[in-house]
């Protein structure tokens, strides 16, 4: 018998759903005082949005706990961030360029000109 | 808390106690001692005050309080709980280790037998959090590991706010039933085993 059945509830999906939106809000220290009394309402409405409060909430406190092991989270597939400039700050009316500067593509035509101009100088000669 | 609020909340408080004490102090009778059966209580006591005081509604205090009963009792099973499995790990350790030996002495193995409980149920969090989908996983580990703010996460990955608390209430949820279902399995796997 594990400790759900022994202790006789089942919280439902949309319930835990609920909780944890509950959660996610309050940790954004949000000064929205509707909102704080809105979450005391649901909390207060039914045993089982207390249940799932609190086991997420022990879930989510937990979870800063394992700083030590934050070497072993998974990289491989973690979407790198698009730098420290947030996007909307890039000016729209700039046309979007390559990694590579403009004057690079002058030199390298420049460059393949004159290796192809050499066999021609040298027959000159 | 204005000065009227906080003598209302606390009369309120000292009711909710003498309402609800002996009946929380009969079920933990049966699992604990009575000492130990005392401090659980004053935690738990202690864990609904902390939530309920902020709340900005400070209107009749003693019905908040009462309403929130379910999650007394939830608190005071799992702090018991966690005691009865402390206990265990601690009897197991002497009988296995065949000598009752001084307390002193078996400090030190006692805690580290806490301490292998501790670091596999960090490890199952961390394989929770290995399978979150990519960007809640980004905006999880920033959040929980970084110790980044909502705004800073939002600046970071250029997403709105509402959008990072929608990433941790997911990565939040996704965790929990990663969690659930692995002790599921294990369960499973203990009692076949037992068979």
């Amino acid at each position: 018998m594990n400790i759900e059945q022994w202790s006789g509830y089942e919280v439902s999906e949309l319930v835990l759903e609920e909780a944890a939106n509950w959660i996610a809000f309050l940790d954004s220290k949000s000064e929205d005082e509707n909102r704080q009394i809105a979450f005391y309402e649901w909390l207060e409405a039914h045993p089982s949005h207390q249940h799932a409060y609190l086991e997420l909430s022990e879930l989510w406190a937990k979870s800063a706990c394992i700083k030590s092991m934050e070497h072993m989270v998974e990289k491989s597939k973690i979407v790198s961030f698009p730098g420290q400039i947030p996007r909307l700050s890039i000016p729209t009316d700039i046309p979007q360029s390559s990694s590579s500067p403009a004057w690079a593509y002058s030199l390298a035509i420049g460059l393949i000109f004159v290796g192809l101009s050499l066999p021609i100088i040298q027959h000159l000669v | 808390m204005d000065k009227n609020d906080l003598l209302s909340f606390e009369g309120a408080l000292e009711q909710f106690i003498a309402h609800t004490k002996s009946q929380q102090l009969a079920i933990l009778a049966n699992m604990v001692s009575m000492a130990e059966a005392e401090e659980i209580l004053q935690e738990a006591y202690l864990k609904i005050y902390l939530l309920v005081s902020k709340n900005p509604n400070k209107e009749q205090p003693l019905v908040q309080l009462m309403s929130l009963q379910p999650m007394l009792y939830s608190i005071v099973k799992n702090f018991a709980i966690s005691n009865i499995r402390h206990q265990k790990v601690v009897t197991l350790y002497l009988q296995q280790s065949g000598s009752f030996m001084a307390e002193s002495e078996s400090l030190q193995p006692q805690s580290s037998e806490c301490e292998l409980i501790q670091k596999d149920q960090d490890a199952l969090l961390l394989s929770a959090i290995n399978q979150l989908p990519p960007i809640c996983r980004q905006v999880f580990v920033q959040r929980k590991l970084h110790s980044k703010s909502h705004a800073d996460i939002a600046a970071m990955l250029g997403i709105s706010t509402k959008t990072v608390e929608s990433h941790l209430a997911k990565g939040l949820a996704l965790c929990r039933a990663f969690v659930r279902k692995s002790k599921q399995e294990e369960n499973n796997t203990l009692r076949a085993n037992s068979t």
